[in-house]
């Protein structure tokens, strides 16, 4: 059979208003072969009249969108199509948007995709925008819609589905009545055409397209297609996350949005724009608001929103004015009364001191002398401790003027330009002690200030460091064999005759050197052991022990259900809470 | 130095002085009897530091402080003879409270107090009740806080002190600033709260946009234009009030819990 020359044809081609009726009434033309669907494409080349063009492209059109599944001719009808995919594209390029380029662009859609091309229906539908009528681009943002859904009878989206997705978006960026038209597709109504399934729906609790549309035109675009190891964000994703969000106040959504959306946004913005999107915030004071999502405690999730007093977003890191430009440091009140010898204000400085207090602080530094000094030393010690960002030129400028302070060590200021070097440059500071610090030559008077310095810089235990200097004599050795002792390392035969010595004279020097060099070390091993050392308590009671000396101070052991010891303190009296009724009164 | 002539330890105002009950009175004695001390009332004082006791020996370094602090002329021989007699009673620290004796040894020679204080008291041998303001005496210099960052790493409550009493000098890491705020945004409980603010509130909002302190602690329980209270975990329990001027924060007060 010859369709194309046959009188149902030219019926068919006479009937505009009445072809769809006549195809799904009359068997013939679910009969159709491969070659008819061919003779009927071949009328797409250009050659025919428009007339015949359109004709052909409505037939093949309803009988694969409205005759199919039933339709035998289905899988002849989509080869054929694809054969002659390049006379379709080239009509869609001359007829777009007629419905004849409408009909082929849906064939070519379902039969095969990458014949129609993403960049094809994308430059189609833009480049002939601005010329439509209110009509044709309805009908335009119609096919797009079309395009987004699954093509009947196919249960998947074709692979176009992306591309004409994006160019919605891309409307919807545009404003107007396209933006109008696209959001309707994409959120707001069900497909007109008939074909294929229902646009999304909006439910209750879905943020408004318009008000996400309006957030989104806020943000600053860019052109990378990732962003902060994200894939670049879409109006749609935002779209999706904020609707999430307004349905379940889902943790991920929220992050989603604060970290890709709000943290991006710039000053100025409204602040309502965004609240529009979020809803109402969890609590909200003095131009700030707080978002906390529901599946977690307030601690954990929680967005942060502040504005200025005419109600537009502050980003992230940018705060109201504040006090006037923060004052020098050595320009200060502050500064002043410290230097001239109120040494309480040495707290305020540590508090103030601030990344461009450094450079002038190391400038006074260099020409400083004595005191004053060490007054700047003692501040930048702290800068250093607080982390306050020092440059690399301020640090070498800083390490060059306190190589010869730390020269005159052990004598001042030697310690403190040593304590800084340690802090800035811990391994001068280490060869320093090591290598130009002659133990022997250190003065009596400062030899434990030396020892805590070799501690500092030596791994493993303090006494390993001590024990060397321990063996020997004169003023040095009993400064490490004092210090020794204190860290818990003494003679049992000494320990042994200060507990003889307690017991019998119960002096308080003897007390607080059996606390010190032994007992403080115990915690968490049995009490039993020390309570023999100690004689008979003053005073004992559920899980204490009460051992007062001549002059009523004391200490206090604490016990717990292990019988260890739990706690040790010398006190001036026995604390208030483990006194008897009587005694309490009495006090 | 007096109208009568004799010398400060003979006077009628130096008898008023140790006469004065131990408090504030006595000090506002010394302030307006230190400007009319001599030079030879100094040398005076300075020998009575060697033998008094007690009270007279806070009285007489505090007197001294205050004619230092009065700009009344120390010779050199005579600073380094108050030193020489203050170093036995400053090094006596781990023993005995040497409060005016360690202050007047600081105006004289800081870091020679400081020095000495580093030298001959070992915190591991000081009572605890003691130990706090050990730390706050070593702060001043760069070598005190490095031993101060020492007893820290200490295992038990002496180490916890240090790192307590670093922390409350505003030495506070992130990491814990963190922890805390969330333990305070979903316990509400007072200690976190104090910790808080005497941690790095104290140390860094005030002056600053309240907006700091609002991301820090959260909502408030309530608020006016001025105010922000939090209360901590029961409705209504103690915390604290602050108050804003211009957006910025500027003073506290602590809330007893009651309205």
């Amino acid at each position: 059979m010859n369709f194309v020359k046959s009188q149902e044809w030219l019926e068919f081609l006479g009937d505009k208003e009445g072809r769809l009726d006549r195809v799904l009434a009359s068997p013939v033309y679910k009969q159709l072969s491969h070659e008819d669907f061919t003779e009927l494409l071949n009328l797409c080349d250009g050659r025919a009249t428009k007339e015949e063009e359109a004709a052909a492209l409505e037939l093949l059109s309803d009988l694969f969108f409205l005759v199919s599944p039933s339709f035998e001719a289905e899988a002849p009808l989509e080869t054929a199509v694809s054969s002659a995919g390049d006379v379709l594209v080239a009509l869609l390029k001359r007829r777009f948007p007629d419905d004849a380029a409408r009909n082929a662009a849906l064939l070519l859609n379902a039969a095969n995709p990458d014949l129609l091309g993403q960049d094809l229906i994308n430059e189609a539908a833009l480049a002939v925008l601005a010329a439509l009528d209110e009509q044709d681009l309805k009908r335009v943002v119609n096919d797009l819609g079309d395009l987004t859904r699954p093509v009947f009878p196919k249960k998947e989206p074709s692979a176009l589905a992306g591309a004409a997705l994006e160019r919605l978006y891309a409307l919807v960026r545009e404003g107007g009545l396209p933006a109008k038209l696209a959001a309707e597709q994409l959120w707001g109504k069900t497909s007109k055409s008939g074909k294929g399934i229902p646009a999304p729906q909006r439910s209750q609790g879905d943020a408004a397209p318009e008000d996400v549309l309006a957030l989104w035109n806020c943000l600053e675009k860019t052109e990378a297609e990732t962003e902060a190891g994200h894939a670049k964000l879409t109006l749609e994703a935002l779209q999706e996350q904020a609707s999430l969000w307004a349905r379940h106040r889902s943790r991920a959504a929220l992050d989603f949005i604060h970290q890709r959306c709000i943290l991006r946004l710039p000053a100025g913005v409204p602040m309502k724009v965004i609240l529009t999107v979020l809803g109402n915030p969890s609590a909200a004071c003095h131009n700030t608001f707080w978002y906390y999502a529901e599946s977690l405690g307030e601690s954990k999730t929680q967005v942060i929103l502040h504005q200025n007093a005419g109600g537009e977003y502050l980003p992230h890191g940018v705060r109201p004015a504040g006090l006037p430009q923060k004052q020098a440091l050595l320009d200060s009140e502050f500064w002043k009364r410290y230097a001239g010898g109120d040494r309480k204000f040495i707290r305020r400085l540590r508090d103030d001191i601030a990344p461009a207090d450094i450079s002038p602080l190391i400038n006074f530094m260099a020409t400083a002398a004595g005191a004053q000094k060490l007054d700047v030393m003692s501040v930048l010690y702290w800068a250093v401790l607080k982390k306050i960002e020092i440059t690399a030129d301020e640090k070498q400028k800083l390490v060059a003027i306190l190589e010869p302070m730390m020269a005159a060590y052990p004598h001042p200021p030697g310690p403190d330009a040593f304590c800084l070097m340690y802090r800035l440059q811990p391994a001068v500071a280490e060869r320093f002690l090591r290598e130009r610090v002659d133990a022997s030559q250190v003065p009596e008077e400062m030899f434990a200030t030396y020892l805590h310095d070799l501690m500092k810089i030596s791994p493993g235990q303090p006494a390993e460091v001590l024990l060397p200097f321990a063996q020997w004599g004169g003023v040095r050795g009993q400064k490490a064999r004092s210090m020794l002792k204190a860290r818990g390392v003494i003679d049992a035969g000494e320990l042994h005759a200060l507990a003889a010595a307690w017991r019998e004279s119960r002096l308080e020097k003897d007390l607080a050197d059996l606390h010190a060099f032994h007992i403080q070390h115990q915690h968490g091993r049995p009490i039993a052991p020390l309570l023999e050392l100690l004689g008979a308590p003053a005073q004992r009671g559920p899980g204490f022990y009460w051992y007062e000396d001549a002059r009523h101070r004391g200490l206090l052991l604490r016990e717990d259900d292990h019988g260890n010891l739990q706690k040790s303190e010398l006190c001036v009296e026995l604390p208030w809470q483990f006194r008897t009724t009587t005694e309490r009164l009495k006090g | 130095m007096k109208p009568d002539g004799l010398d400060v330890l003979h006077s009628k105002e130096w008898q008023a002085l140790i006469a004065a009950p131990p408090s504030g009175s006595n000090r506002g004695i010394a302030r307006e009897l230190a400007p009319r001390l001599e030079s030879s009332d100094v040398s005076s004082l300075a020998r009575h530091l060697g033998y008094a006791r007690d009270e007279e020996l806070q009285l007489t370094a505090n007197l001294l402080h205050a004619a230092l602090r009065a700009e009344v002329p120390f010779s050199a021989q005579q600073k380094q003879d108050l030193m020489q007699s203050l170093r036995p009673l400053v090094a006596a620290y781990a023993r005995e409270p040497v409060g005016e004796p360690l202050e007047l040894m600081q105006a004289l020679d800081r870091a020679a107090a400081s020095q000495l204080l580093l030298e001959e008291v070992d915190g591991l041998r000081i009572a605890e009740w003691r130990f706090r303001g050990y730390m706050k005496e070593l702060a001043l210099l760069p070598s005190g806080t490095d031993r101060i960052l020492q007893y820290s790493s200490l295992p038990g409550s002496r180490g916890e002190t240090a790192a307590r009493c670093l922390k409350l000098m505003g030495l506070l890491e992130e990491s814990e600033l963190k922890r805390l705020a969330e333990n305070w945004r979903e316990f509400h409980s007072l200690q976190t709260l104090n910790d808080l603010y005497e941690f790095y509130i104290v140390h860094n909002l005030f002056g600053k946009p309240i907006e700091h302190l609002l991301e820090l602690l959260g909502p408030p329980e309530s608020h006016t234009a001025d105010t922000l209270s939090y209360n901590s975990s029961d409705k209504g329990g103690p915390g604290w009030v602050f108050f804003v001027e211009s957006g910025n924060l500027i003073s506290s007060k602590t809330l007893d819990g009651r309205d």
